[in-house]
């Protein structure tokens, strides 16, 4: 099957890779559906959306080439990144080694290790892309560094997430704003758009969740009724203990 | 549905091979009398979906959006080509890279005019969408831990068709995701009986030249073979053995599951 053919490295035995695969696709789905505690809606108003297709080598890549402290570097000149967001950028690259990458590889490594180069170490980065929390830590730094590219320059723009809503497990429902959008001549408007996108997140949801669900199901092949009640039911479970 | 022993989740088609990929999909009408409304309106019934490297994208302009802000008032459904739900079943679990998925990405272009019709997949140029240009308004990133980003361009705030937009944009997600098809069972039975009848079939041609020469042998080989008869019967325990072998010490075993694991289940 095409998608399981080594990435990283072709002249790697190929078993081998199938196998790491498959474990790390398991683990993946234990990670994701452990991790599952909350519905969580984020929107961001930005003046350009970057349309390129997500890549988590690329973007890794990418995200790793920012230098992690400030300063005079050539990574800023080239780029013409103006002072004012210099420390943005910086950020997004001290989250990416800090957010989970720390705890992921906690137990083994000294706490100061730093993140794999892509260049002189692609198995462990390839081995850490495989992780659903750092992956999906990546996305999103990875977005929010597509918008941060993309944003005019102006520092009353900037790209942020404005509202953010989640959805607990357990019923409780919190909402955060940033201040810029409450003072927003277009407040309503944004307030709306969010919410309409709540809304519909729970539906969407269900329907990519019920498709995990069932899938996972068959894996362990479970007797069916047992996730079927869980999959209709969506985030509505009763809380993890 | 689908077939007895399709994989659970199909091979992902060939993504370098065209980029662009355009699916034809269908309002469909609750109810048959709006079918003809439909026909002789100057609605567009038809919507184009497309798939550029792993991404959804709709590409809408006025006429579509009227369509589809109908749809929400009277619940009409969209019939998806089968082939965009085939694969968007393999990209609910793994991107385009072979990652796992790490969040479903869905795009929403529009334009005043019409977009071209989809001209032929343009591989020379990665940049270039084939219904030419149209303004990214809203992306959303859909990840199956219940983590959702949408990006929402400023300009839009106050464009007249702004919230029919990002209406129309949750409406064509919702109406993919909640169509995926539920992966079939695993085949594994049916893949046991084959195995039993090749086993059987082999056995039996054996003890043929076999039984002029030492008889009690054949019926030896018949009677093993016949145990491999038993496996169909028993294949929720072949389907735990096959999963506990994935960390079994012995390389050949582990090996074995997982070849078969990957080629049948994934």
């Amino acid at each position: 099957m095409a998608s399981l053919k080594p990435v990283a490295n072709p002249s790697e035995d190929s078993t081998q890779v199938l196998q790491a695969k498959l474990h790390g696709f398991v683990n993946f789905l234990g990670d994701a559906l452990i991790g599952m505690t909350s519905l969580e809606v984020n929107t961001m108003i930005v003046p350009e959306i970057s349309g390129i297709p997500f890549n988590p080598i690329v973007a890794y890549r990418e995200l790793y080439m920012i230098p992690s402290q400030l300063g005079e570097h050539a990574y800023f000149q080239d780029r013409r990144i103006p002072k004012a967001l210099q420390d943005r950028y910086v950020r997004l690259r001290q989250r990416l080694a800090s957010d989970d990458y720390h705890l992921l590889i906690g137990s083994s490594y000294p706490a100061n290790v730093s993140l794999p180069d892509p260049d002189r170490d692609p198995e462990r980065v390839h081995l850490l892309l495989q992780n659903f929390q750092f992956l999906h830590s990546l996305r999103r730094l990875s977005e929010l560094k597509m918008a941060l590219d993309q944003s005019s320059f102006d520092p009353e723009k900037l790209d942020m997430i404005y509202a953010q809503t989640s959805i607990h497990l357990h019923g409780e429902v919190t909402n955060r704003y940033h201040a810029t959008v409450l003072n927003h001549i277009h407040k309503d408007v944004m307030l709306d758009l969010h919410h309409e996108g709540v809304a519909y997140a729970e539906k969407q949801w269900q329907g990519l969740l019920g498709f995990v669900l069932r899938l996972v199901q068959n894996i362990v092949n479970l007797p069916p009724t047992q996730l079927n009640s869980a999959a209709s039911n969506g985030q509505r479970q009763s809380p993890p203990n | 549905m689908v077939k007895g022993n399709r994989p659970l989740i199909s091979s992902p088609p060939q993504p370098k091979s065209s980029i662009f990929d355009t699916f034809d999909c269908q309002v469909r009408p609750q109810f048959a009398a709006t079918q003809s409304e439909f026909d002789h309106s100057d609605l567009a019934s038809k919507i184009q979906i497309c798939l550029e490297q792993g991404q959804f994208a709709f590409y809408l302009h006025e006429k579509v959006l009227l369509t589809i802000q109908r749809s929400l008032i009277q619940p009409n459904s969209l019939s998806i080509a089968p082939r965009l739900l085939t694969r968007l079943q393999h990209y609910a679990l793994l991107d385009e890279t072979g990652y796992p998925q790490s969040g479903l990405t869905f795009c929403t272009y529009y334009s005043d005019r019409p977009f071209p019709d989809a001209q032929t997949p343009q591989t020379s140029s990665l940049q270039v969408s084939p219904f030419g240009d149209g303004d990214l308004v809203l992306k959303s990133v859909i990840a199956w831990d219940g983590n959702i980003l949408h990006q929402i361009c400023d300009r839009y705030l106050i464009h007249p068709q702004g919230r029919a937009i990002v209406s129309a944009h949750h409406w064509l997600v919702y109406q993919l995701l909640s169509q995926i098809p539920h992966p079939i069972a695993p085949p594994l039975k049916s893949l046991l009986w084959r195995l039993a009848s090749i086993v059987m079939g082999l056995a039996l041609l054996l003890c043929i030249p076999l039984l002029f020469i030492f008889p009690l042998a054949a019926l030896l080989l018949i009677g093993l073979s016949c145990l491999v008869l038993l496996l169909p019967q028993r294949h929720r325990q072949v389907n735990r053995w096959l999963w506990r072998s994935l960390s079994a010490r012995n390389p050949i075993q582990r090996d074995f599951a997982t070849w078969v694991i990957t080629q049948y289940f994934l």
